[in-house]
């Protein structure tokens, strides 16, 4: 009996140290910063740090801001708020309750009445309950009073897109629900350069904006950013990759995964893609986008969210509008499919660098 | 909250948002005449979300033999009951329901006190809200650590 026994522990010793433990890659995309890289006064900071930075520069230079939501008391589940309450103090850095229609309305009441209101909604999936608030209320108050009150000093933070094991209600990309509402501006920042300069640029807007933060690049995009404050306008789009055969558009982490293709693109088939990285979703740079698509005739446009009415459809629909007789090919979406955001079939569901390369091939062969 | 099962109807992405539909569990029940109960659970946090108010409305308006149950384990996520709630007796928060409150750490606690309001419940008396009061040792999802920063030091022994 002890014999089989000590046998049958040598096997088992023999077959765990045979078996091999190799490095799985699990993300979809690897975080490359801008190409041209900042000059003078700079910190290397993560995506969050970053967004943390333009909210302490709110907080030093105008009096009435304030910061509240989920527990960004102790820094917030991302650490995006890290520090901040500490430093200004509860009343200006403070906990709610877990109720984002509440939230939202009490940051409308808070910037109606005159205070800078950085309101932050946990998970984007979790925005919904305060779907009537920002769309009823904060999109249309300027225009329902005649410019009598406005929440134009309201802006909504809220971490979004797929994060590798979100599943349905950790990865959503809302952002056309939104879009689909005039009164309201939608942000949506590629690494930490952009955010800090974008959310300054919310916060200070007059009008109320949603700035939607790709949750996995919160710690995987790392970059020189300027230690001053700055501001960089709203509703322009980046061209981050310059090309002549095909337009490639997208934002948020999806940009990382087009500036892969396009150098797949050149090296496998010697296709020249220009990379555009839209940035605002609304208002968005109509200009920028019918500039490049005149010039190379084929488009390709890559979202996480579902294709059916996602904003590619509404990109799509204004180019054949603009650019139909540039056109060489059909527009193409290359998108989450109509199905909720999965668990372990994320890897199928996300618009990866090989459905995008794919795409682009089909188009050369058009 | 990420299983389902016959009878066991899951978890929600915003928690709360379970309330409303064991409300119309509920009803199903009373117009069926089956005796059967719903057992609608929620955690202290999530007594804070304002569709549970919605759905004690209509329980009550409606008489729907509903048990609210509410898992206080102190926090919400990070945040305390007492930095969260302006109320945290959490049993009284049904106002017009009666509530219960029972020690949630003791399973026969549990199983009597429940025990006791399904029976209120199931001769057509309405909903009842019962509070079990218990203690979280881990961090919530997305807290992890050998610490979790919610507990006091004290706490530890």
């Amino acid at each position: 009996m002890a014999a089989i026994r000590s046998r049958a522990c040598r096997l088992f010793a023999k077959a765990v140290g045979e078996i091999r433990v190799s490095n799985r890659c699990v993300s979809h995309f690897v975080y490359t910063p801008d190409a041209s890289s900042q000059d003078g006064d700079t910190t290397r900071l993560n995506l969050f740090q970053s967004i943390n930075a333009a909210m302490e520069t709110a907080l030093k230079t105008d009096p009435t801001a304030i910061i509240f939501g989920e527990d960004v008391g102790f820094g917030g589940v991302f650490r995006c708020t890290i520090g901040l309450q500490e430093k200004y103090g509860r009343d200006r850095v403070f906990n709610t309750p877990l109720c984002e229609q509440g939230i939202a309305g009490f940051a409308i009441g808070a910037a109606v009445a005159g205070a800078t209101a950085i309101a932050e909604i946990q998970f984007a999936d979790y925005i919904y309950p305060a779907f009537d608030q920002i769309v009823n209320e904060a999109a249309k108050y300027r225009y329902r009073t005649g410019n009598l009150f406005n929440s134009g000093k309201l802006t909504i933070r809220t971490p979004c897109m797929a994060v590798g094991h979100g599943a349905l209600y950790h990865s959503q990309s809302p952002e056309a629900f939104f879009a689909h509402c005039p009164g309201l501006k939608i942000v949506i920042p590629r690494g930490p350069v952009k955010a800090k300069g974008l959310l300054l640029s919310c916060i200070r807007d007059q009008d109320p904006c949603i700035f939607m933060e790709p949750k996995v690049l919160y710690r995987a995009a790392v970059e020189d950013v300027p230690n001053g404050e700055y501001e960089l306008p709203l509703g322009k789009a980046d061209i981050l990759r310059e090309g002549a055969d095909v337009t490639l558009i997208g934002w948020g982490t999806q940009v990382h995964v087009l500036k892969e293709v396009a150098e797949m693109a050149e090296s496998q088939l010697g296709v020249s893609c220009e990379v555009i990285d839209l940035v605002s979703i609304i208002p968005w740079d109509k200009e920028t986008i019918f500039k490049s698509v005149c010039k190379t005739g084929r488009v390709v446009i890559a979202h996480e969210a579902p294709l059916t009415g996602g904003f590619g459809a509404e990109i799509a629909a204004s180019i054949q509008e603009e650019c139909f007789l540039n056109l060489e090919a059909p527009v193409t979406r290359v998108t989450g499919w109509d199905t909720p955001f999965p668990h372990v079939f994320e890897p199928f569901y996300i618009p990866d660098k090989w459905r995008c390369f794919e795409a682009v091939k089909k188009l050369k062969e058009f | 909250m990420h299983m389902y099962a016959p009878n066991f109807y899951g978890g929600h992405g915003i928690v709360g948002a379970q309330c409303p539909l064991g409300a119309g569990v509920a009803f199903a029940h009373k117009y069926l005449e089956d005796k059967g109960v719903c057992l609608t659970l929620y955690g202290d946090g999530a007594a804070n979300q304002g569709q549970l108010y919605e759905a004690i409305n209509m329980a009550k308006l409606w008489n729907l033999p509903c048990l609210f149950i509410c898992e206080n384990n102190l926090y919400g996520m990070g945040t305390s009951t007492d930095r969260s709630a302006a109320n945290n007796e959490y049993y009284t928060r049904g106002h017009y329901i009666p509530g219960i409150q029972m020690d949630g750490m003791d399973v026969l606690a549990v199983r009597e006190g429940t025990r006791f309001a399904m029976d209120i419940c199931r001769e057509g008396k309405g909903p009842i809200m019962i509070e079990a009061k218990a203690y979280r040792y881990h961090g919530d999802n997305g807290l992890r650590s050998e610490k979790p920063a919610h507990r006091h030091p004290e706490d530890y022994s």
